[in-house]
């Protein structure tokens, strides 16, 4: 008779790379993300204004295009040109979309973890708290980065390549512009949606508290500058320091607000007490109240 | 004790009478006023409709904060110019997180069929949670404008503010801000009451209203009515005609403004109440 | 094979039992009046948008504990959750004592419900929670304060009354819910997995307490996948799968009903071997397994009223001496087994 060893065998196959393995959450996440027909119709409206602005730079490009229309009575080329302020008005619309991108994903990436005492489970296997949260941050990084700074590149090489390569290198800076300006934003939105979502357990009260902080982050410092006569009251928001980073990079006129650099030092301040918060808050072990 | 025979007189056999739907009013509200007031929720209603008295205090002891201004009235102008943001933010807030907690929190928490399963018409419900949240965000914000009002006027003492106060228009504004406030919390409370009700994250369609109230006075005339803030700002006793919150509107008269914003919470609320009507319960995993 | 359990004698029986007509199928034609007192589904379906809940069931559920078992995912919450109205079906109708359960101002001074979640209110107490709602039903101060207090008596729960239920244990909360669906005295009681996670001495209670509520006349509605609780309480049982009603009836009555499945009779006696040899001549017999203690045998037969009868003559030719006879698949396990093709353990 044949006697078996029936210990316990562990798993001895190959398993995905330690470099690799944050990449296993924002695999499950995005099929998650994408049940959700809301979202799929809302990804579609944020592919709206990269098509316009690229039917734009077309029309701009385009003599035969442009002298039908003069025909017509349209004179576009004193409508707009495609500069800085072509692409800072891109970037506008975007943002928003990024924002509620944000608002629709984000609350429910850690809350959800929290509520369902998943941390520990996660943090138990050959996982740790930065593959978590770089995991998380890709999801969001992801989806607002295809809205944002690629789409707005790819744009910026549209009229390149309608143009002159040259005009490229001669206005580099708008490229730079649009990918950091684009990156800071989508950064500060991620890092604010995973504090917040991993200090709340369910996501419709996280959401509130992202929304809450931009709502406040936008009106109050608005009453403290008319109250004090100041325009220091914007060190409090983040969409004006964005703001104000952006157009100084594409050198644009930057709305009302703090120097450059305090804006820059303030958003690292934002950006720094969302990864305490991430600190204090991802653990592998969860106090039961 | 009674058996199943003899089963309690129950206060619904005498049928749909007017006794008893007051009687199960009150049986709700002596439930949520104490979530309302006392509970998680009611201290974010606290600390967003207060959380402007410290930068007020300190404006007002600030030394400079005369400075320009020409006495108690031109004081109320800054107040009024600011008022919009006080409703913008603070009282948005409040009436998103109280108003959309009332169904969404019972959800979530899975405790609402416990109302589901007492005899009791479902508009019945929807009413008397919306009217427990509306007395305690209304008291609070109340309360909260009073204080801030009073404050605005602090600088300029004691007898030229009672002067401003009960010679001058100071009263009679303050009572219309008051007004507003009230009528704010009952429309907006309606509106967040129904997106608690109809979806499962709230919080996407409160952006999106919260974006077409902020571009409210850039939209036609017809689109505009379809909206809170038209009406709240139509009501302003000191109109707002320059800063970061001037009003390019044609206001609506205050006679046609009441009515318009009380009629508009009605619609909603009937709308809530039909969706309660029809509403299954299926606690999802949110 | 291992050790057989000694089962009480019990008489087998292929006739329909008076507890049996307590529950039955309605086949009557639709249009039918069904009686007041009962709690009747007719053709009901119910569909979460593909996905079915339950499907065409036809029901009248009368007075006393009513069991409803399957497995998870099986349709019974659904059920309960469709009969107190919560959930609305798609197709069909149901009506608890005559009330179409639509009409919530007359369902529910009828109706309480102890569902199987395991939630309350943020920080309430017990007595508050069983209170409050008694005055969202309408009822006065004194009234209310009277039921309440007699709610929580009945469960016990008078001393933990004013403490929050976030500091209750898990059979309080179970009890303090159950004082909550009983506290308007409703004639019909559904309880949705009312035992699960109670330690013996809570499920006790409960279950006595189940059992008074069936003596005064309410019909107590029991679901539970914890088979052999529900053979000890309920007097019938609805076995669901898959969203469809396989069986109802008493459990032994069930059993007699599924012909297809060979019935096992355990009989304890003297001469064991002998009545083995002999009733292995009958070719309605299908297995004959010996105990060890050579004391008993298993016997599986196809037909047990030829089994009985042949049993009898034998058991009078051989002068066997006749310990017990019983039969050991008519457990609600075995049903379920059979019907269902699980084990029926918790799942």
């Amino acid at each position: 008779m044949a006697v078996h060893d029936r210990r316990y065998k562990p798993y001895t196959g190959e398993t995905t790379a330690l470099r690799s393995r944050f990449l296993v959450l924002p695999r499950y996440a995005f099929k998650d993300v994408f049940k959700s027909r809301w979202l799929v119709f809302f990804l579609g409206l944020t592919v709206l204004p990269p098509l316009i602005f690229g039917i734009m730079i077309y029309i701009r490009n385009n003599l035969d295009a442009l002298d039908r229309l003069s025909q017509l009575g349209l004179d576009i080329g004193s409508f707009y040109s495609i500069d800085e302020g072509f692409f800072a008005n891109f970037l506008r619309w975007q943002y928003s979309f990024a924002f509620f991108l944000t608002l629709f994903v984000g609350p429910g990436l850690v809350s959800r973890d929290l509520a369902n005492n998943g941390l520990p489970l996660y943090l138990s296997r050959p996982i740790s708290r930065a593959d978590y949260v770089i995991g998380k941050l890709v999801i969001l990084l992801t989806l607002s980065s295809a809205i944002t700074w690629v789409a707005g590149l790819l744009l910026f090489g549209l009229n390149g390549n309608m143009t002159t390569w040259g005009w490229m290198f001669e206005n580099a800076r708008i490229g730079f512009a649009v990918f950091v300006g684009s990156f800071l934003w989508i950064s500060l939105l991620a890092l604010l949606a995973l504090s917040l979502s991993a200090w709340v357990r369910w996501k419709v009260i996280a959401g509130f508290m992202l929304l809450a902080f931009f709502l406040v982050g936008t009106v109050v410092p608005q009453v403290i500058n008319a109250f004090f006569r100041t325009d220091w009251g914007h060190i409090l928001n983040a969409v004006q320091l964005v703001r104000i980073v952006t157009a100084k990079m594409l050198g644009t006129t930057p709305p009302d607000g703090p120097p450059f650099f305090a804006c820059i030092i303030a958003l690292a301040v934002m950006a720094g007490v969302c990864l305490l918060l991430l600190n204090r808050r991802i653990r592998a072990y969860q106090v039961v109240s | 004790m009674s058996t199943a025979a003899t089963p309690a007189a129950t206060p619904a056999d005498r049928g749909l009478d007017g006794g008893l739907i007051i009687r199960q009013l009150t049986g709700i509200l002596r439930m949520e006023l104490g979530k309302n007031l006392l509970g998680r929720r009611a201290f974010f209603t606290y600390f967003l409709a207060f959380a402007p008295v410290p930068l007020a205090l300190f404006w007002a002891v600030w030394p400079g904060s005369k400075e320009g201004l020409q006495g108690p009235n031109a004081a109320a102008a800054l107040f009024a110019g600011v008022f919009p943001a006080y409703l913008a933010v603070p009282l948005y807030l409040s009436a998103l997180l109280l108003f959309m907690s009332l169904f969404r929190a019972e959800i979530m928490e899975k405790s609402l069929h416990y109302y589901l399963l007492t005899p009791i018409r479902r508009e019945v419900l929807v009413v008397g949670k919306y009217v427990s949240a509306l007395i305690a965000i209304t008291m609070t914000f109340l309360a909260s404008t009073t204080l801030l009002y009073g404050i605005t006027l602090m600088p300029w003492g004691l007898g030229e503010a009672s002067q401003y106060l009960f010679r001058d228009a100071g009263l009679s504004n303050l009572v219309a801000y008051l007004g507003i406030v009230a009528l704010g919390c009952a429309g907006y409370g309606a509106v967040f009451l129904l997106t608690g009700l109809v979806f499962k994250n709230p919080i996407i369609p409160a952006a999106v209203f919260w974006g077409w109230e902020a571009i409210n006075i850039f939209l036609p005339t017809f689109l505009k009515k379809i909206s809170v803030v038209h009406y709240l700002t139509s009501l302003f006793p000191i109109p707002i005609l320059e800063g970061p919150f001037e009003i390019i509107a044609d206001p609506t008269p205050v006679w046609v403004a009441i009515p318009g914003i009380l009629i508009f919470t009605a619609l909603v609320l009937a709308l809530a109440g039909w969706k309660a009507s029809r509403m299954e319960i299926s606690y999802g995993d949110d | 094979m291992s050790e057989f359990t000694t089962l009480p004698p019990d008489t087998p029986s292929t006739g329909a039992t008076a507890r049996e007509e307590a529950i039955s199928t309605s086949q009557a034609p639709s249009g039918s009046t069904p009686p007041t007192g009962t709690v009747t589904f007719k053709n009901v379906s119910k569909f979460y948008g593909e996905v079915l809940g339950v499907n065409r069931v036809d029901l009248v559920l009368e007075s006393g504990i009513i069991g409803l078992v399957g497995p998870n995912g099986s349709g019974k919450t659904t059920m309960m959750n469709l009969m107190t109205g919560l959930l609305r079906p798609s197709k069909g109708r149901i009506e608890v004592l005559g009330v179409p359960t639509s009409d919530p101002i007359r369902l529910f001074p009828q109706v309480g419900y102890c569902t199987q979640w395991d939630s309350f209110p943020a920080g309430i107490n017990g007595y508050k929670f069983v209170y409050g709602y008694l005055r969202v039903h309408g009822y006065t101060h004194a009234q209310a304060e009277q039921l309440a207090w007699e709610a929580l008596d009945r469960v016990s729960l008078r001393d933990a009354a004013k403490r929050k239920i976030a500091g209750y244990s898990k059979g309080m909360r179970q009890r303090v819910k159950l004082a909550q669906a009983i506290s308007h005295k409703p004639k019909v009681l559904v309880l949705d997995e009312p035992l699960n996670g109670l330690d013996p001495m809570a499920r006790a209670e409960i279950i006595a307490v189940f059992q008074d509520l069936a003596a005064e006349g309410h019909h107590v509605i029991i679901s539970s996948h914890i088979l052999h609780e529900v053979d000890m309480i309920a007097d019938q049982v609805v076995l669901l799968t898959g969203g469809y009603v396989v069986a109802e009836g008493e459990i032994g009555g069930v059993r007699t009903d599924i012909e297809e499945q060979p019935i096992q009779v355990l009989v304890r006696c003297d001469k064991p071997s002998l009545l083995a040899s002999k009733l292995f001549e009958s070719e309605n017999t299908v297995e004959v397994a010996l105990h060890d203690d050579r004391r008993g045998l298993l016997v599986r037969t196809k037909d047990a009223n030829a089994f009985y009868l042949r049993f009898n003559n034998l058991v009078l030719e051989h002068n066997i001496r006749i310990e017990t006879v019983a039969v050991a698949d008519a457990d609600v396990r075995a049903v379920y087994q059979y019907l269902i093709g699980t084990e029926g353990e918790g799942s």
